[in-house]
């Protein structure tokens, strides 16, 4: 189950969204719940660390007196990198560029008639409950990156490869779909990671689920999305009696 | 003279020597003095010359009477050049051809002052019976002497932002070429001069034509320099005021469809007045909604982009994005741009950031799908970082593994201009993080800087 929060300074836009979310959730028999609404943001933070994560949360933009949408979502952010930000706006002209990408918010909502809600609260259900499916579950492993203030957390398993680059410890890590470039040191990795990865060159750590094809002739190591990295004479060495012994096993 | 004695005396020079060294090159690399760094240089330059005075000693004739043979006068420069390169370009991350130049520079000018103060010390001591005082007058004044001159030397070179000309001398391949070269020659110099005029005698007046030399050639660099300097700023003002004329026109493109809306919009309203008046509420009602996205439609991205224009205080970059919006629009471009908090200064340099935002921009828009294109940019700072996100549609989806490759650039397509000096650009400033994804049909270009 994920716990869904609304959150709206306004009783009547809160009510109608309980209503419809409620609705959606019974409707489609979700594996969504319970559902809770607060009307200030320092009440849901002290409600998000009570439940689990990740969780829904649908928010409204402004709150006068409080921190704005934007702050909040940061925050609960912080506690709650994986789950899912909708936002409620009262115009149409919001930034929501920026809470896609700086927040990776999922969708807003305009307030407005409640068949037009409706069928917006459907779509971003839907499109939490394909983006679950797709997730590794809770028990996964993951890499914690910190970056910034946030700290992110990366599936194991969508992780191709590291690459050192220079010689100012600059890290480029290579996932399904992204590249991501920070400064870090490959040392690090290589024994935070342990046993999963393998260091096959002194730039390289790769991930062993991922390797296709270790081709010793060419001293190349072939991930299966085609990318190739570079094999060193050690780790050739050390593959080579892994694998004899291997055999003799 | 007791042994203990010439040993201190030799180890006290070679202090000097090594502390001279470091301060003129950290005051023209502009960067600060950190005792650590100055330790490490040190300990490794005594090692250096404790060698060399090792083996002059040990092979005999080699050195007559404290002269040392071509060879080694050269060797001893070089090493000490390498060793200031390497020392300013892996702990100060100055570039290698700039940290050369700082080297030779720095080594002539120590060696110059200490040559002109001895030599003056020597013409103008008295003769005493007791070697100690003669030692004292001519060797511990003048290098005494020295640290005050390099002192002084530093605290010009510092206080007139010398570094700063220093870098317009590295722009470019010719100028940076020239740059090296006077620096070579300069390392030699000395050597050059001796091996020119070896019968001439080595006194006072010798030593006032080095310590001019050194005035002449500080001045010449000075000027050229500066004289670098002012002919980048000419032309970054140019392209200032031809960033404003693009700017200008979006304005003047603004009001002409503010035009366009008025005359449109009256024609709109005589007609609603007219349902109005025949009591029509349907029709008021369908004119409602027809209208109310009316304005957004036409002018309300317009309007947005200029809002997020003015919320950047850095001018440079404000124009940059105004110039690219141009661009866009030109190439039926949809343009989202978001920019919610005023952005400031950040800790990368206003030219690299230029750069970095250049190329994201030029590739965001070669990239854009052919058929209705869109591009989002976001800036956004807030807890002390410059968050940037630009994202474009693509026809095909672009190979993230092979743009990690420097050579992907070069396969053609144009896909990907510029992106290997973007990602040189952004490894040189520290704590800065890059992120290339895609998601929902967009490729997405983030890249984090920290503010100062």
């Amino acid at each position: 189950m994920i716990p869904v929060y609304i959150c709206d300074d306004e009783p009547k836009i809160s009510a109608l969204l309980e209503k419809l979310i409620g609705e959606q959730i019974m409707m489609m028999e979700r594996d969504m719940g319970p559902l809770q609404v607060v009307d200030n943001p320092l009440a849901l933070l002290e409600l998000q660390k009570k439940g689990t994560v990740p969780a829904i949360y649908f928010l409204d933009i402004d709150f006068p007196g409080y921190m704005n949408g934007l702050e909040l979502a940061v925050k609960l952010r912080e506690y709650d990198p994986r789950g899912f930000i909708v936002f409620i706006t009262a115009h149409n002209d919001m930034m929501f560029e920026t809470f896609r990408y700086r927040l990776e918010a999922l969708d807003y909502i305009v307030k407005g008639d409640a068949p037009a809600m409706a069928q917006r609260v459907n779509a971003c259900l839907e499109s939490i409950c394909e983006r679950l499916l797709h997730e590794p579950d809770g028990k996964a492993a993951y890499c914690s990156l910190k970056l910034f203030d946030s700290v992110r957390h990366i599936p194991l398993q969508n992780i191709l490869y590291f690459e050192a680059i220079g010689s100012r410890h600059t890290l480029v890590l290579h996932m399904d779909d992204e590249v991501l470039e920070f400064n870090s040191s490959l040392n690090h990795f290589e024994e935070k990671l342990g046993e999963a990865f393998w260091r096959c060159h002194r730039s390289f750590l790769v991930n062993w689920s991922r390797i296709s094809n270790v081709m010793l002739k060419e001293n190349l190591v072939e991930m299966d999305n085609g990318e190739r990295c570079l094999l060193s004479r050690k780790a050739k060495a050390e593959y080579s009696s892994k694998m004899s012994e291997n055999k003799t096993l | 003279m007791i042994l203990s004695i010439r040993v201190f005396m030799i180890f006290l020079l070679l202090m000097v020597h090594s502390f001279a060294i470091f301060v003129i090159a950290s005051s023209l690399a502009g960067e600060r003095f950190r005792w650590r760094r100055y330790l490490l240089f040190n300990l490794v330059y005594l090692v250096i010359e404790w060698l060399q005075i090792g083996l002059s000693l040990l092979v005999p004739g080699l050195a007559q009477f404290g002269d040392d043979p071509l060879w080694m006068k050269v060797m001893d420069a070089f090493l000490i050049i390498v060793l200031v390169c390497v020392i300013f370009s892996r702990m100060y991350h100055v570039a290698i051809d700039k940290a050369f130049a700082i080297a030779s520079l720095g080594h002539f000018l120590t060696y110059t002052i200490i040559d002109f103060l001895t030599e003056a010390a020597y013409f103008y001591s008295p003769v005493f019976d007791g070697g100690y005082l003669f030692v004292v007058t001519t060797l511990f004044v003048p290098y005494i002497l020295t640290l005050a001159v390099i002192g002084g030397i530093a605290y010009a070179l510092r206080k007139t932002e010398f570094s700063k000309y220093f870098s317009y001398l590295f722009q470019g391949r010719v100028r940076t070429a020239v740059t090296l070269v006077i620096c070579f020659a300069l390392i030699f110099m000395k050597i050059i001069l001796d091996f020119i005029f070896s019968g001439a005698t080595v006194d006072f007046a010798y030593g006032l034509l080095c310590f001019s030399l050194i005035i002449i050639v500080l001045f010449c660099i000075q000027f050229g320099a500066m004289y670098a300097a002012s002919a980048d700023k000419v032309r970054a003002q140019e392209e200032t005021i031809a960033q404003q004329q693009a700017h200008m026109e979006l304005l003047e493109e603004l009001q002409g469809e503010i035009r366009a809306f008025r005359h449109d919009f009256t024609n709109l309203i005589s007609g609603m007045a007219l349902s109005a008046q025949e009591g029509d509420l349907d029709a008021i009602q369908e004119f409602m909604q027809r209208t109310s996205g009316y304005f957004d439609e036409k002018l309300g991205n317009e309007i947005k982009q200029m809002e997020g224009l003015t919320n950047i205080e850095a001018y440079p970059l404000r124009s940059l994005l105004s110039t690219k919006l141009g661009v866009m629009r030109q190439k039926r471009i949809h343009v989202a741009l978001e920019i919610m908090n005023p952005v400031t200064r950040v800790k990368m340099p206003t030219e690299d950031l230029l750069r970095c935002q250049g190329i994201l921009l030029d590739n965001a828009i070669e990239a854009a799908a052919k058929e209705e294109g869109k591009i989002r940019i976001v800036l956004l700072q807030d807890h002390g970082e410059l968050y940037i996100a630009i994202a474009n549609n693509y026809d095909e989806q672009p190979d993230l593994g092979a743009l990690g490759k420097g050579n992907y650039t070069t396969k053609g397509k144009g896909h990907g201009t510029g992106l290997s000096s973007y990602r040189r650009i952004v490894s040189r400033c520290s704590d800065c993080m890059m992120r290339t994804y895609l998601k929902d049909g967009f490729f997405v270009q983030e890249l984090r800087i920290p503010v100062c």
